[in-house]
Formats: C-alpha cells, sequence, structure tokens
C-alpha cells in the first residue's frame, strides 16, 4: 500500500537515496562522521557507539515504527554523514 | 502622552527590535553550544540543535516583523529598498544599513540551513560562519540607530547579550582540537578587541548627547546651551500644541500637598533624548524637587533642529506635582529660551500655575532650579 517515495537528500547521486516505507536500512559515512552523536541520542535501539564515539551500525532494516526518527537523524546529523538507503535484501 | 497611535509602529518597531537581538544573541549562543557539543541526560546534543534551529527561525521571524514595522511606519523615509539593499537609506544611512547587512547575512545563513540537504555540507558551513558576522552587525546597528541604547536596562541587556556571546565563544575557542592554536587564540582576542572597541565607540557616541544629529538625523539637542553659552541655540517655540492650556495666569489654587506659591527648589533628575521615525527629536526630563518642597516634575519637547545646534519646538507637555500625584498640574511649555523654560499648567480643576525652570544638562543628568512665577514677571508677554 504505501508507495515507494523517492527523496534526494543531495545534490550529488553519492547522496540519492530512494526510501521506501518498509526496507531500508542505515548508513555512515565514516569519512564526513565526526561522532556529534545525534543519531545515537535518536536511535538508541540501532545505533550503537564504538569506543571513540562513532557510530556503530549493522544491515538491518530500519523498523517502520523507528522511520520518522531515522529520517529525522539524517536531516539533522551536522556532517550529513548519515544516510538511509534501501536495504540491499528488499523483498520488495 | 507621546505614545500616541501615530507612534505604535515606532514603539512596536523598537520593541521588535529589542526581542530580536535577544533572540537573535540566544541563537548565537545556542549555535556555539551545539558546535561545542554541549549535551546533558536532560539536554541531549540533538535537542540543542533542534532548539537553535527554533529559536533561529523566531529571530528571523522578529527581524522580518522589525523591518515590516520600519517600512509601513509612514513617517519614516525608509522603502523597501533600503530593507534589502544597504546603505540606501537617507535615514541614518550607515546605521540602518548595518541592520540591513545584518538582514541580508542572516537572510543568506538561513536560506542555506532550510536547504541544507541540497547545498552540500561545505557551502553551508561556509556560509553558516556568516552568522558570527551577523551578530556584531546587528548590535552596531541597534547601539547605532536604537532609540533607547541608553537607557540603563538596554545597557544592561546589551552587557548581558555581549557577554552571553564573548563567553560562548570563548568556550569554543578553548574546546576542541588543540590544533590551530595560534588562529584561536587571534580569534579570541580578536573578539575582545572588536568588543572593547565597540564599547568605546558607544561610550563616545552613541550613549552621549548629539548622537542623534552626528548618526545622520537632522536633529541635535536641548542642553547644549549649557556647555556652549555663547552660543545659545534657537529655541523659541513656534506654536503651542494646545492653545487651550496656553493661557497665562499665574492664578494658583492648590490642593493636597503642594504648597501655595511663590516657591522655589532645586531640581535634580534625568534627560531621555530619542529621534521619533518622522525626524523630530524628543527631549522628555523628569526632575525631583529638593529640599522642603516635595514635587515632581516631568517635561517633554518635540520639535525640530534649529540652525544653531537647538531644538525648535512644535509640541510639548509637562506636568508637575506632589510624588502622589505627579500630574496634578499639566500643561506645556510656553517658552523656551537656550536653558530656561516657561511653564503654563492647569490641575484638573482650571486653577493655573505658571513655573520657571533653569535646566543644565550633562549627558543624561539633569539638575536645575524651579520657581513659581507671578503674572508679569515670567515673560509670558509673547506667549501665545
Amino acid at each position: 500500500m504505501p508507495s515507494e517515495r523517492r527523496r534526494r537528500a543531495g545534490g550529488h547521486d553519492e547522496h540519492a537515496t530512494v526510501v521506501t516505507a518498509t526496507a531500508v536500512r542505515l548508513r555512515v559515512d565514516p569519512i564526513a562522521c565526526d561522532a556529534f552523536g545525534y543519531c545515537v541520542e535518536l536511535l538508541p535501539e540501532i545505533v550503537g557507539l564504538d569506543e571513540w564515539g562513532f557510530p556503530v551500525l549493522d544491515d538491518t532494516p530500519v523498523p517502520p515504527y523507528l522511520i520518522d526518527l531515522a529520517k529525522r537523524a539524517v536531516r539533522d546529523c551536522p556532517r550529513r554523514a548519515l544516510l538511509l538507503e534501501r536495504a540491499p535484501s528488499s523483498p520488495g | 502622552m507621546i505614545a500616541t497611535s501615530s507612534h505604535l509602529l515606532w514603539y512596536t518597531t523598537r520593541a521588535i527590535g529589542v526581542v530580536a537581538l535577544l533572540l537573535l544573541t540566544g541563537t548565537v549562543v545556542l549555535g556555539v553550544l551545539t558546535s561545542v557539543r554541549f549535551g546533558t541526560t536532560q539536554w541531549p546534543r540533538f535537542a540543542l540543535q533542534d532548539l537553535h534551529r527554533r529559536v533561529s527561525l523566531l529571530s528571523m521571524i522578529f527581524i522580518a516583523l522589525h523591518v515590516v514595522t520600519t517600512v509601513s511606519d509612514s513617517y519614516a523615509p525608509i522603502g523597501w529598498v533600503s530593507a534589502i539593499v544597504p546603505f540606501t537609506s537617507a535615514y541614518r544611512r550607515l546605521w540602518l544599513g548595518l541592520g540591513t547587512v545584518a538582514v541580508d547575512l542572516l537572510l543568506a545563513v538561513t536560506i542555506s540551513s532550510l536547504l541544507r540537504q541540497r547545498v552540500g555540507y561545505r557551502a553551508w558551513r561556509a556560509l553558516h560562519w556568516l552568522a558570527y558576522a551577523s551578530w556584531p552587525v546587528a548590535l552596531l546597528h541597534g547601539i547605532g540607530t536604537g532609540t533607547d541604547p541608553h537607557l540603563g536596562w538596554m545597557v544592561l541587556l546589551t552587557i548581558v547579550c555581549v557577554a552571553a556571546v564573548l563567553a560562548s565563544i570563548g568556550w569554543r575557542l578553548v574546546s576542541g582540537w588543540p590544533a590551530k592554536a595560534g588562529m584561536r587564540v587571534g580569534a579570541g582576542a580578536g573578539s575582545v578587541l572588536v568588543v572593547i572597541a565597540m564599547a568605546a565607540w558607544a561610550a563616545s557616541g552613541p550613549l552621549r548627547p548629539g548622537w542623534a544629529a552626528r548618526a545622520g538625523t537632522p536633529a541635535s539637542l536641548l542642553g547644549r546651551s549649557q556647555s556652549a553659552p555663547g552660543a545659545s541655540p534657537a529655541t523659541q517655540a513656534p506654536s503651542a500644541p494646545s492653545p487651550s492650556q496656553a493661557s497665562p495666569s499665574s492664578r494658583s489654587s492648590t490642593s493636597t500637598s503642594l504648597p501655595a506659591p511663590p516657591y522655589r527648589a532645586n531640581l535634580a533628575g534625568s534627560v531621555v533624548r530619542s529621534v521619533q521615525s518622522n525626524g523630530l527629536e524628543q527631549v522628555a526630563m523628569k526632575a525631583q524637587t529638593q529640599g522642603s518642597l516635595r514635587a515632581v516634575l516631568d517635561m517633554v519637547i518635540l520639535g525640530n533642529p534649529g540652525s544653531l545646534g537647538g531644538v525648535v519646538m512644535q509640541q510639548s507637555q509637562a506636568s508637575f506635582g506632589p510624588p502622589d500625584v505627579p500630574s496634578q498640574y499639566q500643561g506645556n511649555i510656553v517658552r523656551l529660551d537656550g536653558s530656561r523654560i516657561l511653564l503654563a499648567l492647569r490641575d484638573r480643576t482650571g486653577g493655573s500655575l505658571s513655573l520657571r525652570v533653569d535646566v543644565s544638562i550633562v549627558s543624561t543628568r539633569l539638575t536645575g532650579q524651579l520657581a513659581s512665577v507671578t503674572s508679569g514677571t515670567g515673560g509670558f508677554d509673547d506667549g501665545n
């Protein structure tokens, strides 16, 4: 039912993400990330911390009830280092 | 009193400007706190950043209102072009233009932040540095062209704002990576120097008498005559605004705690000068009598600049009474000659009172003498 929504997260292709209502995951750009930690504060359920304060993410899809918070974390990331992208094993 | 409906926009502009300064200061402080990554369990970092964003949008709204009320004030010769293009205003070109510069800088900051997902991180960050420039420019604008900066509470507010921004910038400079230590020391020293320079400038310029004229407003001050006795300003009253109250009669029917004339007393008080949006200068004097006679005197003069540095009075209001009933007598100035002021006042029952006031004004301090006058001795022969 929820149709695929296209969202251009940036002007460049590497920032272009396709967000679906079901199967998305968060990815962190380790080069851009500066360990502000907003994503950990906003999404403690799925974002861990390493010993240096940088976020640790796994490949599991973002649960639907956290999608809005995940979008906010992407939007609020001071370094724009957080991306939402389609999970590779999305059933479609 | 002076706050009639035609001045409503002007008062609104001033009030909104003060609020905008406070909000902008809050925005800067919150932004710096965000950049030093301040956070507690009660105030996580993302919440502080969110607050920074919301306060910044609020300050932009107030700044927009400040511009709208300024431009739409029909008496002020400030157009929409001057709201966008700096230094195009005939009214206080420099100081108003600084406000326009601040608006333009903040627009760039705000728009780039609203489009942060599109403009790219580097461009956004570069533009965001302009926020540090916009704040002192806005402050200069407020001190340079504001009506109220010399008032005690406004001085206090300004000091609080400067201290808050300085403290937060200092925090930012000492926190973070020790790289570029020289640049940090330089930035800190530069900030302190800017503040010292601004304080010195404010003390020698806007907070001193005569600033309105030097700031680009064709107006000057009443109290000059004391400091330059040779050049007594042309301070004739071309028209009294309320002729019904100006009929000179010194028969007095005092009541309550004022003694019956004649009396005289020394005065001490304060003077507040401001420029109305229509270019008229307002000189508001409040004084209390010293000694056995206990009374308060309020005088407001509104007028155009005179050729010799005085105010050509167009309107005036005055009130006099015991401290409990400070406006027992009301009326206006019927003659203004240098530092000598003649008042024609009436109380509610129609009893009239004439006063001669000699004032000496130094900065915002007023001292002088007050004396009741009887008909024929007060120089009312050419009054209205």
